[in-house]
């Protein structure tokens, strides 16, 4: 059964620490280089997210026509629908690169860093 | 339950003899009630079963840990996915065409946010609540007090808006009372809780959320087949049934203003990382890979429920909006425009149907409202109890009375509110509940992973300007100043908070932090260096596992 974690011992909770004693694994050059590697995928992941999405919404304030155009003349279907359905198609797209890289990249050097951080 | 059984068999075979009575709005609705029978029946029967390993503070506010990476990508859709999301946009595509699927992109869209950047940090670094994150550095009393507080005000607002709609809705689907509704919704939830915990809260939204999704891929399926799997000629018999016509395959009124759109975009896409309903399910899987592949499990069930929810609205403009069996004498839906899809189920799949799709909405307000109460109630006895009143010292056992206490009083209150509001224009309700999430626990949340200079003070000054400024601009917006206060014209033009609410939180978080000379500041910087590392290689979480 899984143990409640303990409170960070370093934290007393009326508020007198004790001076932070910096973790090991900081002055490993691994961690580091993992730690570089996946804020920076996870912020231009978040970033491609945000600007897709408030790049539609925009087009939806400034620019509806663009969206209005019919996709096949003289069909009802406007640009905007298969659009709209390939904003969630993106969504998904982009969480499963995520669930992907993290599964097989990032685990396998995160185990490695473990392993070596504890012999 | 066999009379009940006998009751809907008897019902099934009259439906021929009922097929052109109005659906919905008639009095009580027998099948309806029957398979809501069952559903409150099998939900009972979980309860029962998660009451008995139920054993511990972590059985019951994160069932364990033990809750597998699908069945919590189940949860959260269900979660997600309340009756709002079926009703209220299928009744927006309804009215306005396009705008309902701008609507439901925004909903999807928090998804990947939440991925990338909350959900690994909070699995690694917290246990029970987000306040558990916050306060790794930030002093343990005053963020906790405010982030329950903040929790508090978040889920309290959105019990209400679940009630009120719960009641509204049973008077209407079933025939009952709109007060007994809410008080067998108070009591159902409270008794889900109380006993069944984490685990019987997941596995009820489960089932809410498989029902759900199997009602919607019929109805959409159906819609289909109706137009010979042409999504043209569906959106041609939509153009020629619908009074705008033409107008409702392109964008409408819904975003014309770019400050509304932008609040709006805003509050969808990071209020839904400061739910603290939603944030709890990162806390009931065993470590990161989990946390992570339930959302891509729930990214994929929510969207493709959003997809079908668009093909239903359209349905329901097809199919409904001409049909005189749905229209009362002045020639207005029966039961108001939220009423679209369940008159649909009624065209496509006759009375049974109808019957389960009833069933489904109630059961999804009563699986929310659930999540909703646990949320609510361990913000109050983990942080506000066990941390800032007993100051860590509170054995498990009074902790958990005091979470079970907490849940009974939730359950009054919310009956009692979804009373006291049943007259009121509730509709701000729900955009006020995401506004605020985007504006108080979400910059803290974020600022506490990533900003290496968030300090107490920063976060609580900041994070309670950010609250305020939502509600505060909610009240002078037009929705509440104007339409519910009835003054004239509103101080605050716009319809969405979140814009500006936002700003000011992470500007009063910014300078209050920079501003902080204090020793406890400076410590709280210096300790965002381990933080860093427990947050990425999980070792927190890896001994509690």
């Amino acid at each position: 059964m899984p143990q409640a974690a303990p409170y960070p011992a370093h934290l007393d909770l009326a508020g007198i620490d004790a001076p932070v004693v910096p973790h090991p694994m900081l002055s490993q050059p691994h961690f580091e280089r993992l730690h570089r590697m996946r804020r920076r995928f996870s912020w231009s992941l978040t970033a491609a997210m945000l600007l897709v999405y408030f790049g539609f919404i925009l087009t939806l304030a400034f620019r509806p026509d663009l969206l209005a155009a019919p996709l096949t003349p003289g069909q009802p279907m406007s640009v905007g629908i298969p659009i709209g359905f390939g904003m969630f198609a993106f969504t998904f797209a982009l969480v499963a690169i995520y669930v992907h890289r993290s599964n097989t990249v990032y685990d396998r050097m995160i185990a490695q860093i473990r392993q070596g951080d504890q012999p | 339950m066999k009379r009940v059984l006998a009751i809907a068999a008897a019902l099934v075979a009259a439906t021929p003899a009922m097929a052109a009575t109005p659906p919905v709005g008639q009095g009580l609705n027998l099948i309806a009630i029957a398979m809501f029978v069952v559903f409150v029946a099998a939900t009972l029967v979980v309860t029962r079963w998660a009451a008995r390993r139920n054993h511990s503070v972590a059985d019951h506010y994160a069932a364990g840990g033990k809750i597998t990476a699908m069945q919590n990508g189940w949860a959260i859709a269900g979660d997600y996915m309340s009756a709002a999301s079926l009703l209220g946009i299928s009744a927006l595509v309804f009215t306005s065409g396009y705008d309902g699927l701008i609507y439901s992109i925004g909903f999807l869209a928090s998804w990947p946010i939440i991925l990338f950047l909350i959900a690994e940090p909070l699995r690694n670094l917290g246990r029970y609540t987000l306040a558990d994150v916050l306060s790794y550095r930030l002093r343990q009393r005053p963020i906790r007090s405010f982030s329950a507080l903040s929790s508090i005000v978040i889920v309290l607002l959105y019990l209400v808006s679940q009630m009120v709609g719960a009641g509204k809705l049973v008077e209407l689907l079933f025939g009952f009372h709109y007060t007994s509704a809410v008080v067998l919704v108070g009591v159902l939830m409270v008794v889900y809780v109380f006993f069944g915990g984490m685990l019987a809260t997941t596995w009820i939204q489960i089932i809410k959320a498989v029902m759900l999704l199997a009602g919607c891929a019929f109805m959409a399926f159906m819609v289909m087949r109706h137009f010979g799997f042409s999504l043209n000629s569906l959106f041609r018999q939509a153009i020629t049934a619908h009074g705008k016509h033409d107008a409702i395959m392109r964008p409408g009124g819904l975003v014309s203003d770019p400050v509304s759109a932008a609040s709006l975009g805003l509050a969808l896409i990071f209020g839904t990382a400061g739910l603290p309903h939603i944030l709890m399910r990162f806390f009931t899987v065993s470590n990161v890979k989990a946390a992570r592949k339930s959302v891509l499990y729930a990214t994929g069930i929510v969207g493709m429920g959003y997809a079908m929810i668009i093909v239903i609205g359209f349905g329901t403009i097809a199919l409904v909006a001409q049909d005189p069996l749905y229209h009362n004498g002045a020639g207005a839906v029966i039961g108001g425009v939220n009423m679209v899809a369940v008159h649909l189920a009624h065209a496509v799949g006759g009375n049974v149907f109808l019957g389960f799709i009833c069933a489904v909405a109630f059961s999804t307000i009563l699986a929310v409202v659930a999540g909703l109460t646990l949320a609510g109630s361990s913000a109050i006895s983990h942080d506000l109890y066990a941390t800032v009143i007993r100051q860590g010292k509170a054995s498990d056992k009074d902790e958990m009375r005091v979470s079970r206490i907490t849940t009974l009083v939730l359950g009054v209150l919310s009956i009692l509110l979804g009373i006291l509001f049943e007259k009121q224009t509730i509709a701000f309700i729900v955009s006020l509940t995401f506004s605020i999430a985007a504006s108080s626990n979400f910059p803290v949340l974020l600022l506490s992973i990533y900003w290496r200079g968030l300090t107490t003070r920063g976060a609580v000054a900041g994070g309670m300007m950010g609250l305020l400024t939502a509600v505060a601009l909610t009240i002078l917006s037009p929705t509440v100043w104007v339409q519910v206060l009835g003054h004239a014209s509103a101080i605050y033009p716009y319809e969405y908070p979140a814009l500006f609410s936002m700003l000011v939180a992470f500007a009063g978080i910014y300078v209050f932090s920079v501003t902080d000379r204090s020793a406890r500041g400076a410590w709280e910087r210096a300790a965002y260096q381990n933080q860093r590392v427990d947050c990425e290689l999980g070792i927190g979480s890896k001994t509690a596992s």
